[in-house]
């Protein structure tokens, strides 16, 4: 049997139908032919419009003869037998244009089958002794889903799984670091209201805090018990032991570092192995260029790639990104400076404070904010 | 990860299902967006490779050049990618793949342009137009990636 298909364009391929149905007594075979929306009706052979089985009339045949389409490489792909390929040209209005005679020349350069420009060049000679099979390598093929399998794996990986969510900042951090009762955490930078040292320090074995600056230091002595106060610089002190910890947080200090490759670096030296670390730092938001801290205060600003690329290249693999805050950080942020200069009273602010903590109860795609947890390779 | 498969039917659609088998998608869910075709009884299963959902859209929306279904295409596909909650589109060209695209930049997912095999020479209309908004564009011919520019790139193609 002799298949002859033209797919589902909706333009008319009659040059192709009236030729075949022309040579048809003179070819040996049965010859069966797929219309499509071709309105020509073919009388010395079998025709139908559409069916839904192709494959049963390709496996029945000893020839077929197809358009110059994906339909040629799905035939080809999954039999291998003898074909020949008619591309449809636009100067007889079977297409828009005239990819199909490229693509049909292409493929008979690489494979060796026939491809036939000229209707007449169909004659019963041709079909009856016709036998060359295309054979293609697949290894291109390979090659790109072996790509899409990679970057679907990539982007799956991208994809942190999510992490312990809370209701505001403080517990969100707090559920980061998890306190057994083990556990020795030291905090790098301390603020006015120690409020993550206040709500730890009896979860856990040791609870350390550093900072530089003295002021701040008596200022939160107030609130804390247990917790060991040191009144020094973290890559210069010899106060802390290496790989004496097991938790370590960082949160708000690496913008305002000049050097904080340094700091990371050191940071791995004081935790033991499998330690964790969790980091806070601004993103690279656009709302950030309206924030006057980023000028004054601030060193630097990371964006999403270049904080996980530091800690992956100090040492450190990170189990959960999450981006927090919105527009409700600056608005806030105003408020407090507002009152700071006018009044010379520091009090935190947090109106709009529903909005800003719906972004730690799920993983966000934008944010102010970067929150990260990363365990010591 | 959700996958949203777009293409127009025929060939297009076809190449899809040549290379994404169910083992290149494995673990992953993934639906396709297409068109109905022109004659009922060709598709009568709704799914892509066996298993995934079908969503098939009218020929009509598709095929005019006209803005106004362009933007009714997009917002229904916007609808579907929200409701679905893709994370990555991938599409394969003819007209559906433009409002396809830009509704993936609005909504802020990821999207992956891969040029029609049948190409060899000359570029594609609708690839032209997704190029600079795509956020990964491949080519299925290494001497394809003069004719588009630096973003397009060649990891292999079906032949």
């Amino acid at each position: 049997m002799i298949f002859v298909a033209v797919g589902t364009h909706p333009d008319q391929f009659d040059r192709l139908l009236k030729k075949i149905d022309e040579i048809a007594p003179a070819v040996k075979d049965k010859i069966v032919i797929q219309r499509g929306f071709t309105k020509y009706y073919p009388k010395n052979c079998e025709s139908f419009e559409f069916t839904e089985n192709m494959d049963e009339y390709y496996k029945k045949a000893r020839l077929v003869i197809v358009q110059s389409a994906t339909s040629l490489l799905e035939f080809v792909i999954k039999y291998n037998k003898p074909v020949i390929t008619v591309p449809r040209q636009a100067r007889f209005k079977e297409h828009i244009n005239d990819h199909q005679v490229e693509f049909g020349e292409f493929f008979s350069q690489k494979t060796g089958i026939k491809c036939i420009i000229n209707v007449n060049d169909l004659t019963p000679d041709l079909l009856n002794k016709y036998k060359k099979k295309a054979v293609i390598k697949e290894d291109n093929l390979i090659l790109l889903q072996g790509y899409f399998r990679k970057l679907f794996d990539n982007l799956n990986n991208s994809h942190y799984p999510s992490g312990p969510f809370a209701h505001n900042r403080i517990d969100y951090i707090i559920n980061l670091i998890n306190p057994e009762k083990n556990d020795k955490v030291l905090n790098i930078g301390v603020s006015n209201i120690p409020e993550v040292e206040i709500k730890i320090e009896n979860k856990v074995k040791e609870c350390w805090t550093i900072d530089f600056d003295k002021k701040k230091m008596e200022k939160a002595k107030i609130h804390l018990k247990k917790t060991k106060l040191i009144i020094g610089d973290v890559t210069k002190t010899n106060e802390l032991k290496k790989g004496y910890f097991d938790k370590i947080i960082i949160i708000e200090v690496l913008e305002h570092l000049k050097d904080d490759v340094k700091m990371i670096k050191k940071i791995r030296q004081l935790l033991k192995p499998d330690g964790v670390l969790i980091v806070g730092v601004p993103n690279d938001a656009f709302l950030h260029y309206f924030n006057p801290v980023k000028y004054f205060e601030h060193e630097r600003h990371y964006s999403n790639d270049l904080i996980k690329d530091r800690l992956a290249e100090n040492g450190f693999s990170i189990i959960h990104f999450n981006l927090v805050e919105t527009w409700t950080l600056l608005s806030n942020l105003y408020l407090h400076l507002l009152i700071k200069y006018l009044l010379r009273i520091n009090f935190p602010f947090g109106i709009f404070k529903r909005k800003a903590n719906k972004t730690y109860n799920q993983l966000n795609k934008s944010g102010m904010d970067i929150l990260i947890k990363a365990v010591k390779n | 990860m959700n996958i949203a498969f777009i293409t127009s039917q025929g060939g297009h659609s076809g190449q899809i299902k040549l290379i994404f088998t169910n083992e290149v998608i494995r673990n992953n869910n993934a639906i396709m967006i297409t068109e109905r075709p022109g004659v009922k009884n060709i598709v009568k299963k709704n799914a892509f490779n066996g298993k995934y959902p079908v969503y098939l859209f009218e020929k009509d929306i598709l095929l005019k050049l006209n803005p106004i279904n362009y933007f009714i295409t997009l917002q229904r596909l916007m609808k579907i990618f929200r409701k679905e909650k893709i994370d990555l589109i991938i599409t394969n060209g003819a007209q559906i793949s433009i409002p396809a695209v830009i509704g993936a930049k609005l909504l802020g997912i990821k999207s992956l342009f891969i040029d029609t095999v049948i190409r060899v020479k000359t570029p594609n209309w609708s690839a032209r137009a997704c190029y600079p908004l795509a956020d990964i564009f491949l080519v299925q011919h290494p001497g394809m990636i003069k004719k588009y520019g630096k973003k397009a790139k060649y990891y292999g193609g079906i032949i």
